[in-house]
């Protein structure tokens, strides 16, 4: 679906992306890193919006594009909207307006098609984006930082909608929020500084920090080795717990890892305990 | 494309905020132009020249629709939406750019009909006229307009204060006011109006001129300035695009690149091919005499040892001359010939009959040739343009005196004393023949034998062009133009009462006609910067008029004072028998002035103009005022002895001073004492 070779890009003298090698098929991915890792440099690149300093990428024709901030003209309607995206991606005429309804449904919008845009919440505008993107079913659709700035109920409905899309696709979701991409996506892709750090599965990444997250009570944290780190607070039965991380062995029984552990050890450069 | 363009039509067209100001300026220029229409009265060209400023407000507005336009998917991130499918960021770029072009079409509506209905109204069916107005229109309306729509396009990625910074300083450098400013300045080497010019998009404004013979000035200079703007501001928003895609715009960026760089140079090595009224830069055609010859020695008079028999002169008019002039000289055992050729054109080769290049040295206004051997045969090869009597695509002006074909001997073409050309044509007539190339018809004094060759003999040969027509009108034949009224009445029996009366008023005897002269009334651009002596200027077989409305009275007039000489120490007598020429009555002047109240004029005529040349603030007001009032008691003077006297005595006797070069009596003095009382 997608193939990128010793991909770099250059801003200048920074160095945006560092030889990056990927080689992703059907099925979600995301794409997990702290702010400025490149995850958006790297989606431009792949959208074809930015130019690699070097490197080659081999992708189909078709994509679909979801840029981290995205509206259009406020003055057309969402139907109108829609209707200009799918002349860009060539989509006949005759078959347009079936396409843009069942994408409206998908995204639960029908009922808007003829309201204009500055008419929209920011959330709806995000799903007409969405719908925009998987116009013409392209083999690749990549959406960048899809629940950013949407309030809970909205990233709810946005993750629900996401979850439905066609998975013949290659889907590539690229966000800081581990818990945005932890329930669907089978293959993890971890960028720091512009390299790719880590780049497996789902389960594999849990597997990465077993054993090295803990949970203690919090009146006990003067007894753990450092160096740890405390990832949350946890309360119950009036008892404070920390959930921590630590590469060393500390007193006290490690608990199941989630796949945000594991991207903090990643993003930590710590090793795992198994090795 | 096709529903790009819809789309931004969509966008557009929804859009109050995009509407409504462009139908306030459509509804604001219609109601000028009535306005313009219904109270001027000036003619079709000064309609142009009020018409036409109005277009600056196709700048702004077509910048900035075109920005928001283009900007908004940028700003909201849509943009790389678009970017990420194959040719849709052209696509909506174009069809923004063809949204624009349509409101460009509303917006043109109403000049280009006021434009017709000025044709058909007032100038019954000109053509030359339409195709001028539509030019002009083309030139100083829509260019604006498309280099607002190039502006706009590559401003789209920066923030919406920064744009429309950069949109209102482009129209503010765009009108007049920066030139109007600082038009007239020099500091040091650098002169603001020349870097002004790069910017300057509108029409010149001018109330009091408008030219009939070349219209709206739209000099080749012009049309490459605004399509340096259009590649210059379409290659930035082409570089801004192709970031990511470099290699499909590479072959665009490189024609871009080349046009900007093409017209760019040609712009800044542009010719003064025109003379914009009111342009006061110091290096403008209309000025640049004057500098020139202030700063240089004058040329002494020395007559030429041959004479050209025979003129053959091949000249190509474009924005500037290209002459080739072809000299057959009286048999002469000569081999050093002296020409007189206006400076501001560059001889380029000089060869003799057999092809051989000889030697030649062009300084000032002279250029010296050296033959290999005695030869009656001269080919001088030359470019450039001619000072004031700027020609071009849109019109020509070169009347005879004004040394655009080499003269025999070295003569002055300035007048160092009263600072103005000096009329010089020669006294003897030569065979002329001229070819000119000109895609304008040439109308000259020599008869056309085919179009645009002229032929014949005459002291000189005169070349003019421009929005002209020829009418016979009682035998004498008029070359002026159909976009305003002028007079067709020279009656040439009257002149010769006239001149008859001015003998007889003076004791003259010259003989003077203009039966059978041809009368080209010419370009008042030229006439604004013209000279004194160059209003009506009497060329043997033609006569050349700068006035609006030429008169009988003002030919002769002109006529009679060109053989009298100028002396500056006699040049308050002069004036006098000048301007009183035509005077029929000086009833009423029974008091001669006391002598006590003429001396200051006497003494001040030869010191106090100097002393005053100065700071204004040194002047001693007083003094000054004293001065003034003296000189007003000798017009008094002046008329007190034609009183006494009769005019005809009087000017019989202040014309024979004038005449006379050997009179070293003050001129006042001698005023005073025609009547042989109360002397000194």
């Amino acid at each position: 679906m997608i193939e990128v070779q010793n991909l770099s890009k250059y801003f200048g003298k920074k160095q945006a992306l560092v030889d990056i090698n990927l080689r992703l098929g059907k099925g979600f991915h995301g794409l997990l890193g702290p702010n400025g890792s490149g995850k958006t440099t790297l989606m431009r690149c792949l959208a074809g919006v930015l130019r690699p300093s070097c490197g080659t990428t081999k992708q189909s024709d078709m994509i679909g594009y979801l840029p981290q901030r995205f509206n259009f003209y406020r003055e057309l309607t969402l139907y109108e909207t829609m209707e200009y995206f799918a002349s860009l991606k060539k989509i006949p005429r005759h078959q347009q307006r079936d396409a843009i309804m069942r994408l409206l449904h998908l995204v639960h919008l029908d009922e808007r098609a003829k309201s204009k845009l500055r008419t929209l919440s920011g959330g709806m505008i995000r799903r007409m984006g969405i719908a925009q993107a998987l116009l013409g079913n392209p083999p690749l659709v990549l959406v960048d930082e899809p629940t950013a700035g949407l309030d809970p109920e909205e990233r709810l409905s946005f993750k629900n909608i996401i979850s439905d899309l066609n998975p013949d696709s290659c889907i590539i979701i690229s966000t800081h929020i581990v818990e945005d991409v932890e329930a669907l996506c089978k293959r993890i892709i971890i960028l720091d500084e512009g390299k790719v750090v880590a780049d497996k599965g789902s389960d594999a990444l849990k597997e990465y920090a077993r054993g090295s997250v803990y949970r203690v009570l919090a009146d006990h944290q003067a007894d753990l080795l450092p160096p740890y780190e405390i990832l949350r607070r946890e309360r119950s039965e009036e008892q404070e717990y920390l959930r921590i991380l630590s590469p060393n062995d500390q007193n006290a029984k490690p608990v199941h890892p989630t796949i945000e552990d594991g991207y903090i050890m990643v993003i930590r450069g710590y090793p795992p305990k198994s090795l | 494309m096709l529903y790009s363009f819809k789309v931004t039509i969509r966008v557009v067209f929804k859009q109050l905020r995009f509407l409504l100001p462009l139908f306030a300026m459509i509804a604001l220029i219609n109601y000028g132009f009535f306005r313009i229409y219904t109270i001027n009265n000036a003619g079709p060209i000064n309609f142009l020249y009020l018409m036409l400023p109005s277009a600056l407000l196709g700048l702004p507005y077509f910048a900035f629709v075109t920005y928001e336009l283009v900007s908004q998917p940028f700003r909201m991130g849509s943009l790389e939406v678009v970017q990420s499918n194959a040719s849709g960021e052209p696509n909506l770029f174009y069809a923004i750019a063809g949204t624009s072009l349509i409101s460009i079409g509303f917006w043109t509506v109403s000049p280009i009909g006021w434009a017709i209905w000025n044709y058909l109204d007032q100038a019954n069916g000109y053509s030359p006229l339409l195709v001028h107005s539509l030019l002009s229109i083309l030139l100083y309306w829509i260019g604006p307009s498309l280099i607002g729509i190039s502006l706009g396009l590559s401003l789209f990625r920066s923030s919406r204060p920064l744009a429309i910074g950069i949109i209102l300083l482009a129209t503010l450098l765009s009108s007049q006011l920066p030139m109007k400013m600082f038009g007239m300045f020099q500091y040091g080497r650098f002169v603001p109006a020349d870097f002004l010019d790069w910017f300057r998009l509108t029409v010149p404004i001018t109330f009091e001129w408008p030219d009939p013979v070349y219209g709206v000035p739209m000099e080749f200079s012009r049309w490459v300035l605004v399509a340096f703007w259009i590649f210059a501001l379409s290659l930035i928003t082409l570089i801004r695009m192709a970031a990511r895609r470099r290699r499909f715009w590479i072959k665009m960026i490189f024609i871009l690149t080349l046009s900007t760089t093409l017209s760019l140079a040609r712009f800044a090595y542009r010719s003064h091919d025109s003379m914009n009224i009111r342009d006061l830069r110091p290096s403008s055609p209309g000025i640049s005499d004057n500098r020139y010859y202030a700063e240089r020695a004058s040329i002494q008079t020395i007559p030429a040892f041959f004479s050209v028999e025979a003129y053959d002169l091949d000249i190509r008019i474009g924005s500037r001359l290209k002459v080739t002039a072809t000299m057959h000289l009286k048999a002469t055992d000569l081999q050093n010939f002296d020409f007189t050729l206006h400076h501001d054109l560059r001889v380029r080769a000089v060869e003799d009959d057999q092809g051989r290049r000889l030697n030649y040295q062009q300084d000032h206004d002279i250029v010296s040739v050296i033959a290999i051997e005695p030869t009656v045969y001269i080919s001088m090869h030359y470019d450039g343009y001619v000072g004031k009597y700027f020609s071009n695509y849109q019109g020509v002006t070169l009347p005879a005196y004004v040394a655009y074909y080499p003269l025999p001997g070295q003569l002055p073409l300035w007048d160092d004393v009263r600072a103005a050309t000096k009329i010089q044509i020669p006294s003897d007539e030569a065979h002329f023949r001229a070819h000119v190339r000109s895609p304008l018809q040439i109308y000259s004094n020599l008869e056309m034998t085919d179009y645009n060759i002229f032929e014949g003999s005459a002291r000189g040969i005169s070349l003019f062009a421009g929005m002209l027509t020829e009418t016979y009108h009682e035998g004498t034949r008029y070359i002026h133009s159909p976009n305003i009224v002028q007079p067709l009445n020279i009656d040439a029996n009257y002149a010769d009462e006239i001149w008859q009366k001015y003998l007889d008023r003076t004791g003259a005897l010259q003989e003077y006609s203009i039966h059978g002269k041809s009368i080209f009334y010419q370009a008042p651009s030229i006439a604004f910067y013209a000279s004194y002596n160059e209003q009506c200027v009497d060329l043997g077989d033609h006569i050349f008029a700068l006035d609006f409305f030429p008169t009988v009275e003002m030919i002769v007039h002109n006529a009679f004072m060109r053989h009298m000489p100028y002396d500056p120490e006699k040049a308050i007598l002069y004036e006098l028998f000048k301007n009183n020429l035509n005077m029929t009555s000086a009833s009423g002047w029974d008091v001669k002035p006391d002598y006590e109240l003429i001396r200051l004029a006497i003494e001040g005529d030869q010191s106090l103009p100097e002393d005053y040349s100065g700071d204004v603030s040194d002047i001693d007001i007083e003094a000054w005022n004293e001065y003034l009032e003296s000189i007003m008691r000798v017009d008094e003077l002046f008329y007190y002895q034609c009183n006494k006297l009769g005019i005809d005595y009087v000017f019989h006797e202040i014309y024979d001073y004038l005449m006379e070069p050997n009179f070293d009596e003050h001129p006042i003095d001698f005023l005073y004492k025609l009547d042989m009382e109360n002397t000194p």
